[in-house]
């Protein structure tokens, strides 16, 4: 991404700067957000779920090393092979190191929010190896140059009228076509010649299972199933965090995912894979990048719970109305204003900030992370590592001393009363960005407290 | 030190205090007749569950279908029909199967409340004939139809190797501008039979 600034809130004003498209995104969204709800009140035992969840992610994090290592001995025994990489940069050379060991030219890729994390797909274009993304919407920002938007709808920001340009263009849709029906047969045909033609497949992975030495993939669209099912060689790659310790914790797991993701009860397909496909190799990839520091930092150590159903980005305020590209991160809304300034405070100290610490991120969770108060103790974070923006510490700063000193407060509040009835403009004006699409509320003639000296005082009430 | 020790050693530093392992047996949701509901949701999620009678004939009842009248090429793995006209079996390369028409195969559990179906490639020499086929048609008995995942999971508890799916409904996608579309990569169409 050639991004100059990581300012959240200059790119969501780009974002805005088309209010139509902005507000199309905002209720698509919400669309979304209402399906999930539909399904989360057919059950229950949601709120069951949602703690049970939280209790077997803590218990797994707290003993994650022992996990780790009864996972590998498990799908070792299976016929997989287990690699450890401790950035993105050894995640990327040892998938390399893979295919370049069985000769692979083409390699077809389903969703995996991890390789973006560590860049595999430039890495590996580099090295001559051709990627493709086969998920619908990735393989859309692929064709685009772009990153997706989304965890879970990595092309929620782009309307059919602009797929139909790029179908054209690439795949010889006729021109001006829109139907989704029509640019998804023709996504269709153009990806399945890309998985006959396929070496290798790599996926994400959303579940790893330490018992039983097995890992889950879900997918609606199949297209996971299709990569690994033709090729001879399987690459998985997983962050540490997606293991559970046992086969049945995916009864709790599979019931909160996709009902949290997009509204469905389950998705289209739940794969279950222990060990390689007959004749053939799997390699699971396990990545720390930063997840073996976080599990020590108790501050926000339980955004490790994180199962990547994107509900809390589909609840945002201020996802939904400033778009996902505005986070300039990997993972973007609530949980990535979590995980990106815990990792790089310099680079995302905006993020956390992009928040009106309404909760609905925290009320949604399957998972129980609790998103707005991480926010709000990483804004803390921030000022203490001397990331907070000059114009924020001084108002700040100033506001402390006003609202710490009683005369002080009185004496402000008399002066504002007074003078910005007659210049307004002293408060509402350019640099404010509070005035921004907002008008000054008429000043009062009195402050509460002399109204309450004069009308309630003695009175016992 | 290889990176997988490095990561050890700092997963083994300082741990949190270790947090329990909740006991997950708790009563779940049922419903009062889990066929139905089964096939409700089998139509909630887009696919087709009907329930065979057990005088009537599945083979039959296949060649009736409109998607096995406009096939050419079908395969079977299910032990209840053998109506195929290519056998997995004499498949070396799942190349072979790009132009699968209508494939059909044995579940060995219904789920009432998602509609999903699990089934293993145990007896599947080429798994990929779940997905590649056109359309796709499962069986399931009745008997089988469990009320939730966790009695699901019950179920599957002890694992071979090897390779185990929940599918629910056809392949979908939503990604242009959240306009479901049945048909992404996967089969187009499913159709369960529950027998008795």
């Amino acid at each position: 991404m050639t991004t100059k600034s990581h300012d959240h809130a200059a790119k969501a004003k780009q974002f805005i700067s088309n209010p139509e498209k902005a507000h199309w995104h905002d209720e698509a969204l919400w669309f979304i957000r209402e399906k999930r709800d539909k399904q989360v009140h057919s059950l229950p035992e949601w709120e069951r779920l949602r703690e049970l969840a939280s209790q077997i992610k803590a218990h797994t994090i707290s003993k994650l090393g022992s996990y780790l290592v009864a996972f590998e001995e498990q799908a070792t025994a299976l016929g997989a092979q287990v690699h450890w990489a401790k950035d993105g940069e050894e995640h990327n050379r040892i998938v390399h190191g893979i295919l370049k060991n069985h000769g692979v030219q083409r390699v077809v890729k389903s969703k995996s929010m991890l390789t973006e994390e560590c860049h595999l797909n430039p890495y590996l274009e580099k090295q001559g190896i051709e990627v493709v993304d086969t998920d619908l919407g990735e393989r859309i920002v692929q064709l685009r140059h772009e990153p997706p938007s989304h965890i879970v709808l990595p092309a929620i920001h782009i309307k059919k009228e602009e797929v139909g340009e790029l179908f054209h263009e690439h795949l010889g849709t006729d021109q001006g076509a829109t139907d989704p029906d029509y640019l998804t047969e023709a996504a269709r045909h153009h990806l399945r010649e890309k998985f006959m033609e396929a070496d290798a497949g790599i996926t994400g992975v959303n579940f790893a299972i330490a018992e039983t030495g097995g890992i889950v993939i879900c997918t609606n669209e199949g297209n996971a199933d299709l990569g690994v099912s033709l090729p001879k060689l399987h690459i998985a790659c997983m962050g540490l965090e997606k293991l559970i310790p046992r086969m049945e914790d995916l009864s709790i797991f599979i019931r909160l995912l996709a009902r949290s993701a997009t509204g469905q009860p389950i998705t289209t397909y739940t794969s279950h894979f222990h060990g390689p496909i007959a004749d053939g190799e799997l390699h699971i990839v396990l990545l720390d990048n930063g997840r073996s520091a976080l599990r020590l930092n108790r501050a926000f150590s339980e955004a490790l719970n994180c199962i990547r159903c994107g509900a809390c980005m589909n609840t945002c305020p201020v996802y939904r109305r400033s778009g996902g590209h505005s986070y300039s991160a990997t993972v973007p809304g609530p949980i990535g204003s979590v995980l990106n300034p815990v990792q790089d405070a310099g680079t995302y100290h905006s993020l956390p900030f992009a928040c009106s610490l309404c909760g609905s991120c925290t009320d949604v969770c399957p998972v129980k992370i609790p998103l707005h108060h991480q926010l709000l103790a990483l804004r803390n974070h921030i000022r203490l590592k001397g990331h907070l923006a000059w114009g924020k510490k001084m108002t700040m700063t100033l506001a402390a001393g006003v609202l710490g000193s009683p005369f002080l407060f009185r004496f402000f509040g008399a002066l504002a009363r007074r003078v910005l009835k007659t210049f307004p403009g002293l408060m509402n004006n350019r640099f404010n960005t509070w005035g921004k699409q907002r008008d000054l509320p008429t000043p009062p003639v009195t402050s509460f407290a002399s109204w309450y000296k004069k009308n309630r005082r003695g009175d016992g009430a | 030190m290889s990176s997988r020790d490095d990561i050890l050693v700092q997963l083994r530093h300082s741990t949190p205090e270790e947090e329990a392992y909740p006991d997950l047996n708790e009563s779940w949701t049922t419903y009062p007749d889990q066929i139905v509901k089964f096939q409700e949701s089998v139509a909630g999620v887009g696919g087709h569950a009907v329930r065979l009678d057990s005088g009537v004939d599945l083979t039959e009842t296949i060649t009736r279908m409109e998607v096995y009248q406009a096939t050419k090429k079908v395969a079977s793995c299910s032990t209840h029909t053998r109506i195929e006209n290519v056998s997995l079996d004499n498949i070396s390369d799942p190349h072979a199967l790009e132009d699968l028409d209508l494939f059909i195969a044995d579940g060995s559990i219904g789920v009432a409340e998602n509609g999903a179906i699990w089934l293993t490639d145990e007896k599947i020499p080429h798994r990929v004939a779940l997905f590649i086929t056109q359309h796709l048609i499962l069986t399931v008995e009745s008997r089988c139809i469990v009320h939730n995942m966790h009695e699901a999971y019950q179920q599957i508890a002890t694992v071979r190797p090897g390779f185990g799916i929940f599918i629910s409904g056809p392949s979908k996608t939503a990604d242009i501008e959240q306009s479901l579309v049945t048909g992404a990569h996967g089969a187009r169409s499913l159709t369960v039979f529950i027998l008795d």
